[in-house]
């Protein structure tokens, strides 16, 4: 009984709310020195953000990763977008990210999420998830798995959210 | 700002009652308080147990523990059931799985658990039977200082010369009782010797092959799941039920270490009433 | 539980909040995924109608809601396992809302009841989490209090019960868990120290639970405590972090009933600069098994977590063997160096090459018998157990991972890793299987990725293990082709072409393919899969071998 009730309040509401598009949620997690962080705090002055999820042991993160690095420079030169990538490495690796950011010479921001507490706000299951965010806050696509070149499509996305063709 | 520092005072002292602790100085091992109270019922312990469980030596070191400190009133049964109890190369190419065990085992949902794992008078609780062996104690406990409701009595009669085995059992309700009730008689051996897989170290190295097996079942005299004893409304108080069996035993079992387990459960929800046990010899 | 969270949820929905908000100002998201395995027999690797036993299917799926308004929150999980997926717990079987909380918060407090995942430091003596691939779940049931009375200082509170698959608990089943946590950051706490050099943030924290003593045969602790400490200080391009766990006696299946203390200590050293990132870690465990019901000695119900500090390999064959903490005892070191030759140099070329270098270590710490005269054993059930000497390491190694890999780019189509390891793993031990030799191993990776055109591409990767003991050698090969962003085809084979039983050298072959959009996902795979380990939270389980077909559905909205 109780779960028809809750099942139903939420169907109820899921239904009267498909057209309305999510914002951040706000949860507290680290940054790589381990200050805390808000990620209320994620923000581009008004342009887009990037927002991926990572961890050491998933190759295709970041191979994704990888290519969103190379490319960097030149998307922040036409478009200002700004990329956020949050490891979900737990206590076991927390300390090794860090040192393979840097090694990697990884130029964006990176965010350490070790109990999974914004993944689990965010709804992230697989990874590499990445989140599309406009400059006012809303999230306006997603995807999940990284194939070679699929950082193409999404600089597109990016390019149209600026209004850049 | 002032209330705040107010707060945090008041949830570091909430929090400091929080984490009581019970700091045990020895000995850590209680003393028997003397004979248990004078009973009528019994409980039926269950180890799911195999040879190349390297878990099992421990877990059953504790059951026998048990049985010496509740002295007859705690009965012990080994199930050889599921992957660990499986022959394989020897010096583990024994079988000792039964019919009845293997039944029981998938039934009941015990090696699908993981063993050693145990069932304690097939009480079901939280929708499980299984009972960790960590918890064999704990579970005896709270069952056997229960009023008995049944009383039985176990006879046997042996002829050496052609191993046939004859028993008769009685079954009198001392209290009325709802339920159908079923009857099973296993024949289990005790101190059967052949290898086992250990890690306690206390016990031996890695592989024991002198292992004396306690308390293991071997077969059931009338099926896995038994017999009607009575059915549902006759156990009134005062009703008699009697049964008799006659089974000619095994060549392979010594029969100085055979006896006879009976026990009368609930038909409805499987939870043994009384056990009786009755060395043949 | 229950029935407070579902009153709070009405109480906040119907009357603080106007119904017109409720509808206009609230966001709804969540995620669905489903798992459905088709098994079907396959003599050649063991799998007959009979090991089957009638489970022709297996169906792990779960769909999670969370709902927004302002700083209300409310979710909940569905989850069902009809009949759960080879490998995975059978006691997983069923179905129902495990997972249900609602959540108000403010800068100033934020108070969740219902289910919640939280975890204090690094978790040595409180973690609850979830991870759904591995069927983990020890989430709490019951209540939490985070506070930020100021600037850097937070503080928790958490009490409740945890999840123990589908048990409901009740009086006394197993133990309340009851913890606080405070976390100090002294640069956000004090004015002028925001952009020091120095960052330093200290932390403590306490966790206690209750469980009844009914045992017959030893006096039992009822309420057992645990604490710890730690703190994190940035300096530069340095950073050392270290956490310091103590519990008192609690004697359980885990450590065999003895009543000695644990500890437990994980610190790291760590270096980076631009293009280079060097760390070193270190632990010991010692009697450190933590769990809110102590008659459990499966992998459920734990209240802490000890990371096991080891590098986690992506690879099918040198993830062929994972260490699992061992939390009655171990010494743990590991050391990492990432390293980016830079481009134009002679060995960096165009676009740079990488460089990963790790070694990790983990042995067994030195017992002593408590009396001298060695008449107590080592570790006997209701006596304190040993001595441990903080500093000694036993000469027993559980395992030991050296592994070094390069990555290359070598133009604008082709991009390459290699990767070497050497493994010495303690299978005995690991994995319960007494009396094995320790399994000494070489795995080598190729990996290569070529791309045909911007969104075309193909990847294979080589990799073979080679080793005297358990099954032997192994090969494998994959090949995968995927256009970006949404589809992928890969055919896979594993051989065990070394394995000392001849009639069980097979191929464990796979063909799959999937279809993504946004973030919905298809995935179809086809074959076998070979019997493997999977470790979570320092235990590890058996997964045994099938053979049929997967289908994945996932989505989110």
């Amino acid at each position: 009984m109780k779960k028809l009730f809750l099942l139903l309040l939420v169907g109820f509401i899921g239904l009267q709310l498909t057209a309305q598009e999510s914002t951040l949620p706000k949860v507290m997690i680290k940054t790589l020195d381990g200050q805390s962080f808000s990620t209320s705090d994620i923000s581009n002055d008004g342009k887009p953000v990037i927002l991926s999820f990572w961890a050491l042991w998933c190759k295709p993160c970041q191979k994704e990763l990888d290519a969103f690095n190379e490319l960097y420079a030149e998307w922040q030169n036409e478009t200002g977008v700004k990329i956020y990538a949050v490891s979900i490495d737990d206590s076991r690796s927390t300390a090794r990210v860090a040192p393979l950011v840097k090694g990697k010479s990884w130029e964006f921001e990176v965010l350490l999420d070790p109990n999974g507490d914004f993944k689990r706000a965010m709804n992230v299951n697989m990874i590499p998830h990445t989140f599309l965010i406009d400059g006012s806050g809303k999230i306006v696509s997603q995807h999940t798995a990284y194939f070679d070149g699929a950082e193409h499509e999404l600089y597109e996305k990016v390019k149209k959210l600026v209004g850049k063709k | 700002m002032k209330n705040s520092y107010k707060n945090l005072i008041i949830i570091v002292l909430v929090g400091l009652g929080f984490v009581a602790c019970d700091k045990i100085e020895p000995p850590y091992k209680q003393g028997t308080d003397g004979p248990v109270a004078e009973q009528t019922r019994k409980v039926l312990l269950e180890d799911y147990t195999g040879h190349t469980c390297v878990n099992c030596p421990t877990a059953a070191k504790k059951a026998v523990e048990l049985v010496n400190l509740y002295q007859g009133k705690l009965i012990l049964m080994a199930i050889h059931a599921g992957y660990f109890a499986e022959p394989k190369t020897a010096p583990f190419d024994a079988d000792y799985r039964t019919e009845a065990g293997n039944a029981w085992d998938t039934f009941f949902g015990m090696s699908a658990a993981g063993n050693p794992i145990g069932m304690v008078n097939r009480q079901k609780s939280q929708g499980v039977y299984t009972v960790e062996n960590g918890d064999w104690g704990s579970s005896v406990a709270a069952v056997i200082e229960d009023k008995a409701s049944i009383q039985l009595e176990v006879v046997t009669d042996y002829n050496t010369a052609n191993r046939s085995l004859k028993v008769d059992l009685k079954a009198k309700i001392t209290q009325a009782l709802d339920p159908a009730l079923k009857v099973i008689a296993c024949v289990v051996e005790d101190s059967i010797v052949s290898a086992q897989r250990n890690n306690d170290a206390s016990l031996g190295g890695a592989t024991i092959p002198d292992y004396v097996h306690r308390h293991m079942l071997r077969e059931s005299l009338n099926g896995s799941w038994g017999e009607d004893l009575a059915m549902a409304g006759q156990s009134t108080t005062g009703a008699e039920f009697t049964k008799s069996y006659t089974n000619s035993l095994s060549s392979v079992y010594n029969i100085e270490h055979v006896s006879i387990i009976v026990f009368v459960y609930n038909a409805d929800t499987y939870e043994i009433l009384q056990v009786e046990e009755k060395h043949i010899q | 539980m229950r029935k407070l969270m579902i009153s709070l949820l009405a109480l906040l929905l119907f009357s603080a909040v106007e119904a017109q908000d409720f509808i206009n100002n609230a966001t709804v998201n969540g995620s669905f995924q489903t798992d459905v395995q088709f098994y079907r027999p396959d003599a050649a690797i063991g799998i007959t109608d009979s090991t089957i036993a009638g489970r022709k299917v297996g169906i792990n799926g779960f769909g999670n809601i969370i709902y927004t308004l302002g700083k209300f929150k409310a979710g909940m999980r569905y989850e069902a396992f009809l009949g759960p997926m080879a490998g995975f717990d059978p006691r997983q079987e069923g179905n129902g809302f495990p997972y249900l909380w609602a959540s108000y918060s403010t800068d100033l407090v934020e108070v969740t009841v219902g289910n919640f995942y939280e975890q204090f430091g690094n978790g040595l003596i409180f973690r609850t989490y979830e991870e759904w691939t591995l069927g983990y779940d020890n989430s709490m049931n019951g209540m939490r209090v985070v506070l930020y009375p100021m600037k850097g200082l937070t503080l928790k509170g958490i009490y409740g019960t945890q999840r123990f698959f589908w048990q409901k608990y009740e009086r006394n089943s197993r133990g309340l868990v009851r913890g606080a946590d405070a976390d100090f950051n002294l640069n956000d706490a004090i004015t002028g120290w925001e952009s020091a050099g120095v960052r330093l943030s200290l932390g403590a924290s306490a966790v206690s639970k209750y469980q009844r003593d009914a045992d017959p045969i030893y006096n039992l602790p009822e309420n057992v405590g645990a604490f710890s400490g730690r703190f994190n200080l940035g300096a530069g391009n340095f950073n050392l972090m270290t956490e310091y766990a103590y519990k008192i006696n609690d004697p359980s299946s885990s450590n065999n009933f003895i009543y000695q203390e644990g500890q437990a200590i994980l610190s790291s050293l760590s270096y980076s600069q631009k293009g280079l990132g060097v760390v070193l870690q270190l632990k010991r465990v010692d009697n450190m098994s933590f769990k809110s019901d102590r008659a459990v000695s499966s992998n459920a119900l734990d209240i802490n977590f000890l990371p096991p500090i080891n590098r986690i390999h992506a690879y099918s064959l040198t993830a062929k063997y994972p260490y699992a903490t061992q939390p009655n005892g171990e010494m743990g070191l590991q050391f990492q160096v990432n390293y980016k030759i830079p481009k134009g140099s002679l060995l960096g070329g165009k676009y740079g090459t990488g460089l990963a270098l790790n070694y990790s270590q983990v042995n067994d710490i030195v017992r002593n018998a408590i009396v001298d005269d060695n008449s107590t054993l080592i570790g006997a059930a209701g006596t304190l157990g040993y001595t441990s000497d903080f500093f000694k390491v036993s000469k027993h190694i559980f395992f030991r991972d050296i592994n070094f890999e390069i990555e290359k780019r070598f133009n604008s189509k082709l991009k390459g890793t290699v990767q070497y390891m050497n493994l010495l793993y303690d299978i005995a031990t690991i994995e319960g299987h007494t009396g094995d030799p320790a399994v000494e191993a070489h795995v080598g990776v190729a990996d290569f990725t070529y791309r045909l055109t911007s969104r075309n591409a193909l990847r294979v990767e080589a990799q073979a293990l080679w080793t005297k003991q358990d099954e032997g050698d192994w090969a494998a090969l994959m090949a995968e082709y995927t256009i970006a962003p949404k589809w992928f085809l890969a055919v896979a084979d594993q051989y065990n072409y070394g394995n000392p039983d001849t009639e069980m050298r097979n191929h464990y072959y796979t063909v799959s393919g999937g279809y993504t959009r946004e973030s919905t996902r298809l995935a179809l795979t086809f074959g076998r899969q070979s019997e493997g380990v999977v470790c979570v939270g320092g235990v590890c389980r058996q997964v045994p071998a099938s053979s049929g077909l997967t289908l994945t559905i996932s989505t989110n909205f």
